[in-house]
């Protein structure tokens, strides 16, 4: 993204403040709605960094087959 | 007449129209009847194609009469979502902003089902880009629930789940990327299938997220989906995620029963107190009794980390959807809803690293559920946690997208999203206010033919689709 929207890693106060300079319209309500999703997103994410996959290449790939 | 024409099942139909009692124009016009009666209630539609479908019905019957019956599907009216590429005919994915997207060509469904003689009626309404669960739409105006005109449809195929229970079209057309065929079905009371990944070709439907995008059947009875699967799958050079896998035929587990049937039943997650609605609950275990009763087999199986699949499919589908839509959301900010807007724009905080992690425990996740599914033929599991919300609290923020504790409609749906698995979403009783509540089935890759079975069966057993919804 360009025109100073947020990028990787930004928190949630961040996000706003650069969504704010790239000109959208942030209500009180959109604002924390954002927010809320920021915070739903990373409590995911993080929560399947824990998972050990050392031996699994992405699924992007992935194909599906019959079992057996 | 007309009623019990559009209320009738693709069995019923075909037997008559395939025996001359019946003309394919007489169908359409039922079709177009019920729509004109029920539209200024339901909105279900976004653009109709009376012209070319009344030419189609009469082409039809004309082969009819010649002895040329290309099968069950020939002279039966259906709908597809408006993100499906109809020739000539705008795909606008229920957006201001595609509403001069022409399609050039067919997509490979609507080639498919003209092939097997189906009518098409015209394209249903949906949530914005396919991005929500409650069924709601501010730009297209929001599709009503046949079952209760003030409740949400669920979504994103919503107005194809209207368009099916009200008995508009035998069929419709849905996508499903974390539970959008099987959401609607189960809270508008019909069955939807979202079958295994790279089954249905997806080349000329609008895109969310490639790697868990689906394209699916939804009908009134299980047979009707089983005989819309015939005409759909099967491998296709023009989607690059297709599955050269034979195509077998999808009736063949019909009228088996459930005897023998191994019915699996998560430990862990969806029958929790805390993730599920009691009464969702109650139905969804009946279900399971009754086809224990019949003789089926049901195993409990532990799946402690199934918990984590609905995490995955968000963990894929939303930095997809950035990317799907990042042009677009940059240039015309002002076209998103509020909801979706802050979704998307939230979902660019998600890491390249956090994506890469979510699609290798994809994988791991593929792993786990092949293993604990070994012994067992299909699952069966709520198809959503939550009650069907009224249209008036999705609405208002933080929306109707609300399950117990704070989850999403999406929980249960978007496990087998993560997974690619056939998953079918079959009526199993009403709550004590009259919405329909579904169960859902979710067989091995490929195994359509598994799930529909044990969804007929249980069809049969349970008989909730002989209700009709009265608005």
């Amino acid at each position: 993204m360009s025109n100073g929207s947020a990028h990787n890693g930004d928190s949630p106060a961040e996000y706003v403040k650069a969504a704010k300079r790239a000109g959208f319209k942030i209500t009180p309500e959109h604002a924390a709605d954002v927010s809320a999703n920021v915070e739903t997103f990373r409590k995911a994410t993080e929560s399947l960094r824990e998972i050990d996959v050392s031996e699994y290449e992405p699924a992007s790939t992935f194909r599906p087959h019959r079992p057996g | 007449m007309t009623e019990e024409i559009v209320f009738a099942s693709i069995d019923e139909l075909s037997s008559l129209i395939k025996a001359g009692e019946l003309s394919p124009v007489e169908v359409t016009d039922a079709s177009f009847e019920r729509i004109r009666e029920t539209e200024p209630k339901l909105n279900a539609f976004l653009e109709l194609f009376e012209e070319g479908a009344r030419s189609a019905a009469r082409e039809a019957e004309a082969e009819i009469a010649a002895g040329r019956y290309r099968g069950p599907l020939h002279g039966v009216p259906i709908g597809l979502k408006d993100l499906v590429d109809v020739a000539g005919s705008p795909t606008t994915g229920g957006s201001p902003l595609f509403q001069q997207n022409i399609a050039r060509t067919d997509a490979t469904i609507t080639t498919r089902f003209r092939k097997a003689g189906a009518i098409i009626v015209g394209k249903t309404n949906l949530v914005m880009h396919a991005m929500g669960a409650t069924g709601l739409n501010p730009y297209t105006g929001h599709p009503r629930n046949p079952w209760d005109l003030e409740r949400c449809t669920g979504g994103s195929s919503s107005g194809s789940g209207a368009a099916v229970a009200a008995g508009c079209v035998v069929g419709a057309i849905g996508t499903d990327t974390g539970g959008s065929i099987r959401m609607p079905a189960s809270m508008c009371g019909i069955v939807g299938l979202k079958p295994t990944y790279g089954r249905v070709s997806r080349a000329g439907v609008l895109d969310l997220s490639w790697s868990c995008d689906h394209v699916g059947p939804m009908t009134r009875r299980v047979s009707d989906c089983a005989y819309m699967m015939n005409a759909l799958a099967g491998y296709d050079p023009r989607d690059p995620a297709s599955a050269d896998e034979p195509v077998v035929d999808y009736t063949l587990g019909l009228d088996r029963g459930p005897e023998d049937l191994r019915i699996g039943v998560p430990a862990d997650y969806f029958f929790d107190d805390d993730h599920v609605d009691p009464e969702i609950d109650t139905a969804v275990r009946a279900a399971i009794s009754l086809m224990e009763a019949n003789g089926a087999e049901v195993v409990e199986i532990p799946m402690p980390w199934v918990k984590h699949g609905r995490k995955i499919n968000m963990g894929v589908v939303m930095p997809e959807a950035v990317s799907v839509h990042r042009k677009n959301i940059s240039e015309h900010p002002g076209t998103y809803p509020d909801e979706i807007r802050g979704r998307l724009q939230a979902a660019m905080t998600i890491a390249a690293v956090d994506y890469v992690q979510a699609q290798r425990t994809r994988r791991w996740f593929i792993e786990k559920m092949n293993e604990a599914m070994r012994d067992v033929d299909v699952l069966f599991t709520p198809t959503v946690p939550a009650r069907t919300p009224t249209i008036a609290r999705a609405e208002t923020p933080p929306g109707g997208n609300v399950a117990p504790q704070g989850g999403s409609l999406a929980n249960f749906t978007g496990v087998f999203n993560s997974t690619g698995q056939p998953s079918l979403s079959v009526p199993c009783g009403f709550t004590a206010d009259g919405l329909p509540i579904g169960l859902m089935i979710t067989g091995r890759h490929f195994d359509e033919v598994t799930v529909l079975r044990a969804g007929d069966a249980y069809e049969q057993l349970a008989g909730w689709h002989t209700r009709r919804p009265e608005f």
